[in-house]
């Protein structure tokens, strides 16, 4: 009885030959390896984000008020809410991991090679994708750590030279952040780009079942465009194994060993965030961006000034680049890591680098002084002979936190320039325009600062400079500036 | 096995990286000294040691006798929305509990408080909900008559810059225009409610006048979120014109 259903479906179904094709395709049995287990692993962490994100999505509210809102009361009010938080959370730390794992096993077992171009190469794809799900993923908790990401992400992207500034537009949805750069966050992180990601997954997948899985390299046996493909077959003709049930059993092991390490690392650690409240205008928790993005940030921060631009956009486009046309700059040849020193040797500096770069943006003083605001007292003596509008203008600097950022007399944050003496540097609107639109690494306090405070700010910043050097005049208006005026007993 | 080594020493990183938790080991509200707490919260608003700072000068015996202790708890824990002073209390966003706020009250008392000599004169109400309605007609006129001369009217400019300036009265409250107005600001040369015109002392009414037209002086639209806080010592004394307009 069963098997006459069975048999009525599969004539219209074509199940046997669907399993045949896919699930039970004949692998090499040298890759039932546990070298090979991670891939399936990405996967397995793929789904999992679906899964949960999709349940997250049902009480997520993407707006400005509300999505801080509806994590607090994920996390307090709904019950596990705080574990599914976690759950998705940890498994996109663990996603990232291991699909840099995986890469890595494929290029140093020459995997890339012919005739598997296209497998690594919507792998590349894979990999630029899931780093904007985990860009965008951090920005949906909106809340000091995101805004700050998202504060420097547009500021790098506004120095894009010529499109900068509509780039931006593009990214935040308006000049500065406000409630139509979460919507468009929200947008990408749960429809444009898991689209995305599941149409190249069902590609890659298709391509590692048309081409195959790797044979576990040998020495001393380099790829050759018109033998491989003959020999190929004659190893799984010789020693293949279908995949299901026989390659199958690692993964299976391994993928329950990475879900219990999620599920433990979530009970354990709990879920990230939300810190502080996304009230813009105060950075005085220490935001860091997640741990994978962590080495941008550090090298932003360790650039002087005039090399930042062009490492943000070379760098980045020549590494993917050169993952992009890998394949076909080395596509035949040794596939083993033994034959294979300078694969080995680039590893090896590339992890390194961005090991030691995650470690500086970890531990090092590179962010800003994050109690500058509330510790660092504003010198004395440039507060004598003030008026009260520009001494509340140093209290505004304080408490709008400049000073987590700049210093006064050498004292304060280092990420932005000293401002002693920027009003020998700057005319009144440059301060105005500064405040308001930000620019470099600085975030645009836009309509978060009201007109009195701006004014004041820039009452205050004008009384900053040296007395031999005057102050910065536009060259169209040479009256001092009205504020100017009363504090001119100053010198 | 060599084979089998490699992703459980991956795993191994991959756990260690997960138990590496945010932020630092130490405990921040776990400090209740008082010159520690002093001077990393608020020493860089109010000066190093509570004076000579861009904000109200808290090491200041008159101050300390003025205000009493509850009304700087409050303004500690709650803050001056609208003005520079920031909420500490948790309850607010802030980052102090309430044993610590309590421990800086304290230590500015003990440290800071001295017994004054009021010299005969009676020292007025600090709290603006307790202090005498003010009148801004008058007010203008004890403008006139006891800051004029330093903070300057119209076309005078005086040696203090002016109060008067809408940007300067919209980021400062009621409550600290009076604050001021009594007790001066000795560490930046302005002499106390007895000490401006040799002999002549205001009294109560005349700085709730005073402030009553300050306040009058302020754009509309500022200022009107704390006066409707639950911080009573901000109940509405401003002009009857005021829009109730919470600002942003
Ligand atoms: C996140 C750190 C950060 C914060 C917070 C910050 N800034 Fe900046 N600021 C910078 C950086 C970085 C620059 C340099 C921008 C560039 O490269 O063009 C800068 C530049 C400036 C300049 C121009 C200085 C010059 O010499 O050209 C002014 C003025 C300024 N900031 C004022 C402020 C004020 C006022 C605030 C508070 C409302 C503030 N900044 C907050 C990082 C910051
Ligand atoms: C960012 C600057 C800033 C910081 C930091 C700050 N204050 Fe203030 N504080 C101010 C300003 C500005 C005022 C006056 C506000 C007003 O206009 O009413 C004020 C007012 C006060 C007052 C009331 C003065 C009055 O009118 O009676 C007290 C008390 C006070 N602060 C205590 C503290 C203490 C204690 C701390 C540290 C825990 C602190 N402040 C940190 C800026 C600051
Ligand atoms: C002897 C001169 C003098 C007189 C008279 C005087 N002041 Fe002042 N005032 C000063 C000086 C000096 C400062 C501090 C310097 C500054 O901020 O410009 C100051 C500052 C102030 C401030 C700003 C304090 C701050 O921290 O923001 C206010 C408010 C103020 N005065 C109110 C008054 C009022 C109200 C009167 C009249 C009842 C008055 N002053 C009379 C000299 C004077």
């Amino acid at each position: 009885m069963l098997r006459s259903v069975y048999n009525w479906l599969d004539k219209r179904l074509y199940l046997t030959k669907l399993f045949r094709s896919t699930a039970g395709h004949h692998v090499p049995a040298s890759s039932g390896s546990w070298f090979y287990v991670f891939g399936s692993a990405t996967l397995l962490c793929f789904i999992l984000q679906i899964i949960t994100g999709t349940l997250l999505a049902l009480v997520y509210v993407p707006s400005t008020n509300e999505a801080w809102n509806s994590l607090q009361y994920l996390n307090h009010v709904q019950y596990l809410g705080w574990y599914l938080r976690a759950l998705h959370n940890w498994g996109s730390n663990f996603m990232v991991a291991l699909m840099t794992i995986h890469m890595v096993q494929v290029f140093l077992f020459g995997a890339y090679k012919y005739p598997r171009e296209l497998t690594w190469v919507s792998g590349v794809f894979l990999l630029v994708a899931t780093l904007a799900m985990a860009f965008t993923g951090q920005v949906m908790r909106f809340d000091e750590d995101a805004y700050w990401g998202l504060g420097i992400g547009a500021s790098i992207t506004g120095r894009v030279p010529l499109i900068g500034d509509r780039l931006v537009h593009l990214l935040l949805g308006g000049p500065i952040i406000a409630g139509e750069t979460l919507s468009r966050f929200f947008a990408l992180h749960v429809f444009v780009i898991p689209a995305i990601i599941i149409g190249i997954v069902g590609m890659h997948l298709r391509l590692v079942l048309t081409k195959g899985i790797n044979e576990y390299p040998v020495p001393g046996k380099p790829v050759r465009r018109d033998t491989y493909d003959g020999e190929y077959e004659k190893v799984i003709e010789k020693q293949g194994v279908p995949f299901v049930p026989d390659a199958i059993g690692k993964d299976l092991i391994f993928a329950a060993l990475v879900l219990v390490l999620i599920l433990a690392c979530s009970a354990i650690f709990g879920p990230a965030g939300p810190s502080g409240p996304p009230d813009p205008t105060r950075v005085d928790t220490v935001p860091r961006p997640d741990f994978y993005f962590l080495s941008v940030f550090a090298a932003l921060a360790l650039l002087p000034d005039w090399m930042e631009t062009v490492v943000l956009f070379v760098t980045p486009v020549m590494m993917v680049g050169l993952l992009f046309i890998l394949p076909f700059i080395s596509g035949t040849g040794e596939k083993s890591a033994r034959k294979r020193p300078v694969a080995v040797l680039s590893v090896i500096t590339i992890f390194l680098v961005l090991g030691t770069l995650t470690y500086m943006g970890d531990t090092s003083p590179w962010s800003p002084k994050m109690n500058a605001w509330s510790s660092q007292p504003v010198p004395v003596d440039l507060l004598q002979h003030r008026t009260p509008l520009e001494t509340r203008g140093a209290l505004v600097l304080q408490n709008k936190q400049c000073r987590n950022c700049h210093s006064l007399e050498g004292h304060g944050g280092q990420r932005g320039p000293a401002l002693d003496g920027v009003a020998s540097r700057l005319t009144r609107d440059q301060l105005i325009r500064q405040v308001i639109q930000g620019g470099g690494n600085m975030p645009a306090y836009g309509k978060n600062l009201s007109p009195p405070e701006v004014n004041s700010l820039v009452a205050f910043m004008l009384t900053l400079h040296s007395p031999s050097r005057p102050q910065a005049r536009d060259s169209a208006q040479p009256q001092v500036p009205a504020s100017k005026k009363v504090s001119g007993k100053s010198q | 096995m060599k084979a089998a080594a490699f992703p459980l020493i991956a795993l191994l990183g991959l756990s260690a990286g997960c138990g590496k938790p945010k932020g630092q080991a130490e405990r921040p509200q776990a400090v209740i000294n008082f010159h520690q707490l002093f001077s990393e919260n608020c020493a860089a608003c109010h000066g190093t040691s509570g004076k000579t700072g861009a904000g109200p000068k808290l090491n200041d015996p008159l101050y300390l006798a003025l205000a009493s202790r509850e009304d700087m708890r409050n303004v500690i824990e709650n803050g001056r929305p609208g003005t520079p002073m920031p909420a500490f209390g948790f309850a607010r966003g802030g980052t102090l509990t309430e044993k610590q706020i309590g421990a800086i009250v304290d230590g500015m008392e003990k440290e800071w408080a001295k017994p004054v000599n009021l010299q005969g004169a009676t020292l007025p109400v600090y709290g603006i909900a307790k202090a005498p309605p003010g009148n801004a007609r008058r007010g203008q006129a004890q403008y006139m008559r006891n800051c004029m001369m330093c903070h300057g009217f119209g076309s005078f400019k005086g040696i203090a810059g002016p109060i008067t300036d809408p940007n300067y009265l919209a980021l400062v409250s009621n409550q600290y225009l009076r604050t001021t107005a009594i007790v001066g600001r000795i560490d930046w040369g302005m002499p106390d409610w007895r000490h401006r015109i040799p002999g002549h002392v205001m009294n109560d009414q005349d700085i709730s006048d005073v402030v009553a037209w300050l306040a009058s002086q302020r754009p509309k639209g500022y200022m009107m979120a704390e006066n409707q806080s639950t911080d009573n010592s901000f109940a509405n004394q401003s002009s009857p014109d005021s829009e109730r307009e919470p600002k942003r």
